[in-house]
């Protein structure tokens, strides 16, 4: 399960996409997302899917991951569907059984939710495969930099060294859970207090191995010169070019529309 | 090249005790040489290390690096720079996740220009062999090639030092041949001064000087032959000596005329087969 | 009663792209009493391989049976072959997790419904086994022990499963010669006492001085399995797949091929002083 999110994955390539820089892919992204929450109307949701559609081919990343991204959260997708469907009244009823109606508004909401959850997932996977976890994380510091938010280079350092370890984390839980099991350990049966309780010998050597990790990758940062944000440069620099121009431009442009549209 | 002089250190142990880690220690290290340091777990053999590039300051004595005092907080980053250090876990001592851009983080850190970085980590992975990984998740990598980007990282800010701290504990045989012929490598051709830290002999055998500590002190010092050489010595430390070592003292109590300072199985074999 | 495996095969991820064959077609048996030594490179699965020996792995295809019970059956099954089957992990000193030693240890007993007089009995038999004093260990804390003690801790909790055959994954990485020596010794101590043991290890010499039977494992397959002396008499096939011979035997090899009259199936240096001594004084037989 935990194998399956393709969020945080890189996908290499040297696509239009790739090639842009993560400061404006991360804006290009968040005005995408505002645009995708003002849009109500039908001719806007069109208008969206034209242009979700046009973003996602030209990374030229194949279909199957981003439908992958989107799998692990099919029980989201489906409660607020199900939730648009029965709680939004207005037009004509089409199905009715006690207190529980589906109407056409109904049926009409949740699916355009559940299109806009599923573009939102898509195009949040599309920043994350096209930019390596130290490329978005520069990019992320440089912004929250530029916007004042406080220990900006913390944070980005935090999400590099969480992006590095999670691979070897979800390893140690497969060990670990193993080892127990091979002691009679059972993490999938009885009610909720005992499975509650039976992770117990799971969650206190991954924690112990956790802080005996991060203990030690301080040593090893401070052996490695590492103060802070301080004096450092990066072996990437970032670097805005015509096709950012661009790309902002246009993204700038898929907000008016959406605006328009409202 | 580091002179170590009077140097102690003392710690509290789990129970509330206070122990000695190191008593007193002196010792040299010369420019392009490389001293391989035994001593079983528990001897003060990581706690010297850690002393070497200031991760820990000298409670009592001294450590000068290139005539820098290490208790000096100003000579803390230079200090660092010039002394690399290569920890026991690979896993816990790579920071990004793909190989290239976690050998560009010392040069990073001490303040590079992109274009040198670039260079530096290019021939830095070049000479641990690496190169064509440059672009790999180094999650993906094996054992002895982590350990080899974790080297790489360090020669990319251009040590005159490297010192390994139980490098090659976690490492299978072929790990553990990578990393002693990347060793050897950078000892003997680009004039890198090696402190290897182990508790496995076979690989001190390479080394010009071995330091035997024991207890936080050293105990015995000298060239391998004459180290090993001391069989009894040696394995009342709570250490191995090399097989063939073994043997040949082994063969002298059978009455058989053999030098006391064989270590391999060549040697061996001339002795045997004039 | 043994531990019979018959054309097992496992694939990890199976039908993706990710798709890594990681064992081919394996069949062996591990009888009661035994002393195995499983070696090969990393990467080559004897980890997965161990790990279908007490169900924690299913065969893709294939069987895997201990004492007539199927891995593949139910739940209740698989729990009397994880009693039966102890499985060491490397590094086992990372999986403490409770208060106390004696907590600790009692997990897997508990797990498997003793009630507490057996419990404390079962602990105190395993702290017995690897050397920790029941009443100065049984109330310290499991993570204020040293290195060495907190391995012995770990095996302790597998042996208080009192299983009939004991697996261990790489019992001595990372362990200095002395802790090294010790928990090999430990080992040989519990195989003395009736128990089947399997372990994986990189070290020749470890092999070369302890098994009775060698499996190697090379890509997903069983090369050999025989008697240590046996395998060893591959030495340029074992060469050939990148793993070493001991170093005493390099050394018997050498010295035939210089001339010297001397035994070529010989492992440890115990051994090579007899041997040469007795070629180097003239003696024959």
């Amino acid at each position: 399960m935990l194998k399956d999110i393709t969020i945080g994955q890189y996908y290499p390539g040297d696509s239009m996409i790739h090639r842009l820089d993560p400061r404006s892919k991360i804006i290009g992204m968040l005005l995408y997302m505002v645009g995708l929450f003002l849009v109500q109307s039908l001719t806007g949701y069109a208008f969206v899917t034209a242009y979700t559609l046009i973003l996602l081919s030209l990374s030229r990343i194949p279909v199957k991951l981003f439908i992958k991204g989107v799998k692990p959260l099919w029980f989201i997708l489906l409660f607020t569907m199900g939730m648009h469907f029965f709680m939004t009244r207005g037009g004509a009823v089409l199905w009715e059984w006690r207190f529980l109606q589906i109407t056409e508004t109904g049926v009409q909401q949740g699916l355009l939710m559940a299109a806009r959850l599923i573009f939102l997932i898509s195009v949040t996977s599309l920043l994350t495969l096209t930019t390596t976890p130290i490329v978005l994380t520069d990019g992320l510091e440089y912004l929250m930099k530029a916007v004042f938010i406080p220990l900006a280079h913390e944070l980005a350092m935090m999400m590099t060294i969480a992006l590095r370890f999670i691979p070897t984390l979800i390893e140690e839980t497969d060990k670990i859970m193993k080892a127990q099991m091979a002691r009679g350990a059972e993490f999938d049966s009885g009610n909720l207090i005992r499975k509650a309780k039976s992770l117990i010998p799971l969650l206190v050597p991954l924690f112990l191995s956790a802080f005996r990790r991060a203990d030690e990758l301080a040593m090893a940062m401070e052996a490695r010169c590492y103060r802070g944000g301080q004096n450092r440069t990066r072996l990437r620099a970032l670097r805005m070019g015509g096709m950012d121009v661009a790309a902002l431009i246009l993204s700038a442009a898929f907000l008016a529309v959406c605006v328009y549209y409202g | 090249m580091i002179r170590v002089k009077d140097l102690t250190c003392v710690y509290q142990t789990p129970q509330g005790g206070v122990k000695e880690a190191l008593k007193g220690i002196s010792l040299e290290l010369n420019k392009g040489e490389f001293l391989a340091v035994l001593g079983h777990n528990g001897s003060g053999k990581s706690t010297l290390a850690k002393h070497l590039n200031a991760l820990l300051q000298p409670a009592e004595g001294s450590v000068w690096v290139d005539g820098l005092d290490t208790s000096d907080p100003k000579n803390i980053w230079e200090i660092r720079q010039r002394v690399g250090m290569v920890f026991q876990n690979p896993d816990n001592q790579l920071i990004a996740s793909s190989v290239e851009e976690d050998t560009a983080f010392g040069p990073e850190n001490i303040g590079l220009e992109p274009g040198l970085i670039r260079r530096r980590v290019d021939e830095a992975l070049e000479s641990v062999n690496m190169g064509e990984f440059k672009n790999r998740a180094v999650h993906l990598l094996s054992g002895g090639q982590k350990q080899r980007v974790a080297i790489a990282g360090i020669v990319a800010m251009r040590p005159q030092v490297l010192v390994l701290d139980e490098a090659t504990a976690m490492l299978d045989p072929q790990g553990r041949r990578e990393v002693m012929e990347t060793l050897l490598h950078l000892n003997r051709d680009e004039g890198l001064t090696v402190v290897h830290i182990t508790h496995i002999m076979e690989e001190a055998v390479f080394a010009d000087r071995i330091v035997v500590m024991e207890e936080g002190g050293i105990v015995m010092e000298g060239t391998p032959k004459q180290v090993f050489s001391q069989v009894e010595a040696v394995k009342a430390h709570g250490l191995d000596v090399p097989a063939m070592t073994e043997l040949a003292y082994e063969l002298r109590q059978e009455g058989v005329t053999l030098a006391e300072d064989i270590l391999t199985v060549e040697e061996m074999v001339a002795a045997l087969c004039p | 009663m043994s531990i019979i495996l018959e054309h097992v095969s496992y694939t990890y991820q199976p039908q993706t792209p990710y798709e890594v064959p990681a064992l081919t077609d394996i069949s062996l048996e591990i009888r009661e009493g035994e002393f195995i030594g499983i070696i090969g490179h990393t990467g080559s699965g004897k980890s997965t391989l161990i790990q279908h020996f007490n169900g924690l792995l299913k065969p893709n295809s294939g069987t895997v049976e201990v004492d007539g019970l199927q891995t593949t059956a139910e739940p209740g099954t698989l729990k009397r072959i994880r009693q039966k089957v102890g499985l060491v992990f490397q590094y086992p000193e990372h999986q403490l997790f409770d208060e106390t030693v004696y907590q600790d240890i009692a997990f897997g007993p508990v797990n498997l419904g003793l009630d507490g007089d057996q419990t404390r009995e079962r602990v105190r038999r395993a702290m017995e086994m690897v050397r920790l004093d029941f009443a100065q260990y049984k109330d310290l804390s499991p993570f204020v022990l040293s290195g060495g003690e907190k391995r012995r801790a770990a095996i302790a909790g597998v042996l208080a499963m009192d299983p009939r055959y004991l697996i261990l994954d790489e019992p001595t990485a990372g362990l200095d010669p002395r802790g090294r020596d010790e928990i090999m010794e430990q080992i040989r101590d519990l195989h003395r006492q009736g128990m089947a043991v399997v372990f994986v290890t990189h070290s020749m010499d470890d092999v070369a001085r302890t098994a009775q039977r060698l499996i190697v494992v090379s890509q997903g397959k069983i090369v050999y399995n025989d008697v240590t002396g046996q395998v060893f008499a591959h030495h340029a096939e074992l060469e050939r797949i990148g793993l070493d011979v001991p170093h005493v035997m390099k050394l018997m090899l050498d010295l035939r091929a210089k001339g010297l009259k001397v035994r070529a199936d010989i492992l440890t240096v115990e051994e090579a002083r007899r041997e040469i001594a007795r070629v180097l004084r003239g003696g024959d037989a």
